[in-house]
């Protein structure tokens, strides 16, 4: 294994650990945006530089719109109002079941070879991949998108009071 | 094996715990962020392992388009619970007041 992509492996769990103890919002956000990007760079490392665009387009566009969101509508106070002893008696079992997790995975991928180099493909064949093998796939994700905004905005509609409906 | 493996577990791992403990629904989107970048790097090295990475690559892509839907999804969720937290208060002191008279 390379230095970069140790590097870039450990930088990516540490940063996912931090935004899983923080309860700051604003460091969470910070760490969760330090995750994504680090996880971009294992992209390109392993030549999947289309992917690694998508990747760090799509996490920094998530963080500023956490801090958007976060400035509007207060989401950096915490909500979290369960008591110390609470909060150690939840995370037992997330720990647990986390763990078990984890090892499952590992096992999983116990046999898989060391060797991880490969030759990259092109941005042309993952685009012509998606279009003439996940044609159906594709057009189905993109209706899913447009299905998600539109839910998206009659969900989030602001309250209208009772008596200024009709006006 | 090659450690790399480690990342894609521990990134599902701490998603999953984050999922269980976590009650914001911030806290909760970050989580099934984790989880949806976990599976995507998991993609990805399943690929290149087996020498397709042109499957790989797009079957990430899909699961990072279905990680901004569920995000959207979640911001959507998030602002409703704002406008009925503000608006529960409200008809509290509506059935109060009716209450009284």
């Amino acid at each position: 294994m390379t230095l970069i992509v140790s590097m870039f492996s450990i930088l990516t769990v540490t940063a996912a650990i931090v935004a899983l103890v923080l309860s700051d919002m604003r460091k969470v956000i910070v760490a969760s945006w330090v995750t994504g990007m680090s996880a971009g760079a294992l992209f390109l490392s392993f030549g999947a530089e289309y992917l690694a665009i998508v990747q760090w387009l799509v996490t920094t566009l998530v963080a500023i719109s956490f801090l958007i969101y976060a400035s509007l509508f207060g989401g950096y106070a915490s909500l979290d109002a369960r008591p110390k002893r609470e909060k150690i008696f939840d995370a037992l079992p997330a720990a647990v079941i986390g763990l078990s997790f984890f090892a499952i995975l590992t096992f999983a991928v116990l046999g898989k070879s060391e060797a991880l180099v490969g030759p990259a493909p092109d941005l042309g064949a993952v685009g012509q991949s998606l279009v003439e093998k996940h044609a159906i796939s594709l057009e189905l994700l993109g209706f899913l998108l447009l299905a998600v905004l539109i839910g998206a905005g009659v969900i989030s509609r602001a309250e209208v009071p009772e008596g200024e409906e009709s006006s | 094996m090659n450690p790399v493996w480690l990342v894609p577990a521990s990134l599902g791992a701490l998603g999953l715990i984050g999922l269980i403990y976590k009650k914001t629904i911030l806290g909760l989107i970050v989580s099934i962020q984790l989880m949806v970048l976990g599976a995507a790097v998991l993609m990805v090295l399943s690929g290149v392992e087996a020498g397709l990475p042109l499957e790989g690559h797009s079957f990430a892509v899909f699961i990072v388009v279905s990680g901004v839907m569920q995000t959207v999804c979640g911001y959507a969720l998030a602002t409703r619970m704002f406008y009925l937290r503000r608006k529960t208060p409200g008809m509290e002191l509506r059935e109060l007041r009716e209450l009284k008279r």
